[in-house]
């Protein structure tokens, strides 16, 4: 399962991947220099995720060709496929949070 | 005895309904021939079973079990009637995503064996379609459902193909639909006719020109 999901999303969710990496990325440096204590900008974090995580099922069901069967035949499903990248990519973005706010502690 | 079971599906487009409380069960070493004129609802049932369709009601069952969306328990492959595949992907990868049991049997066959670094899309038409044929057949699915799988295929690949099911009925179920009726004939342990909404077992060709199937020209 590890090694079908692998290809699925090295080959198809390279875009929608670097999208949602690319906000991470800048709301960290966000945090970063504006400092972690600026309660509104988590809510605005999570907005631009949402959008994010948005445009790339949008993306995926309107404008790719249809992949439905070819993903079903392997016995997974498009809640499986967004539901993993998304949790995952949520839960990588708390964790550079976590370690980039210790470490500007320590700076 | 491994067994897939569908009874009452009934589904509508709008105010036109396609499926009437149909029933059709398949079991491991059967082949189940599914026949139907156009619009009658085959593509509709196989659908429903393989979970890619919502209907407003069906009982489905996987040896005894009852399930929701039959893809979920990687026990049921389905080949639809269009390309699956995308056309990027090479031979080899798709190889590795669909088949592990029979994965040596598949690497023998010319058309796999010599294609593995080709994209499925530099195919012809017809190699596409036999390829994609071969990964859902010799899939780790118990149960295959295919839909059309003869159209595009020139007749030594139909024959070939039937020489797989033939090969794979001990341990597999099979559902098939397709237009050429006669492949059909030759290929099922039984047929099953959809018309009007409804499912009628069929035991010879007198039975399909009674239900309208076929023209009766004598």
């Amino acid at each position: 399962m590890r090694y079908k999901l692998k290809t699925i999303y090295l080959a198809h969710f390279k875009v929608g991947m670097l999208l949602n990496l690319w906000v991470s990325a800048y709301f960290t440096y966000f945090f970063w220099t504006r400092g972690f204590d600026k309660y509104p900008l988590y809510t605005l974090a999570l907005i631009f995720k949402v959008t994010a995580y948005g445009l790339g099922l949008a993306s995926e069901k309107l404008l790719a060709p249809k992949r439905e069967f070819y993903y079903r035949n392997m016995g997974i499903g498009y809640r499986r496929i967004f539901g993993t990248l998304y949790i995952a990519d949520l839960l990588l973005f708390i964790l550079v949070l976590i370690i980039s706010a210790t470490c500007r502690n320590f700076i | 005895m491994q067994e897939l079971y569908i009874d009452s599906a009934s589904h509508r487009f709008g105010s036109r309904l396609i499926l009437s409380s149909v029933f059709l069960n398949c079991k491991v070493g059967e082949v189940v021939g599914l026949l139907g004129r156009n619009g009658s609802g085959k593509s509709t049932l196989l659908r429903i079973i393989f979970g890619s369709l919502n209907p407003d009601h069906m009982h489905l069952k996987l040896n005894g079990e009852l399930i929701r969306k039959g893809y979920l328990t990687r026990e049921i492959a389905y080949l639809p009637q269009d390309f699956f595949i995308p056309q990027r992907l090479k031979v080899g990868v798709a190889l590795k995503l669909y088949v592990n049991r029979y994965k040596s049997e598949l690497l023998a066959m010319k058309i796999i064996g010599e294609n593995l670094n080709t994209p499925i899309g530099e195919l012809s038409g017809g190699q596409r379609r036999l390829v994609e044929c071969l990964l859902v057949l010799y899939s780790d699915s118990t149960f295959i459902l295919m839909d059309e799988p003869f159209s595009q295929l020139a007749p030594s690949a139909i024959e070939e193909l039937h020489g797989h099911i033939e090969r794979l009925k001990p341990v597999k179920g099979f559902v098939v639909t397709d237009h050429y009726y006669r492949q059909i004939l030759a290929v099922s342990s039984r047929i099953v006719l959809l018309h009007n909404g409804c499912n009628y077992a069929i035991g010879n060709e007198e039975d399909l020109i009674l239900h309208g199937y076929l023209p009766d020209r004598r």
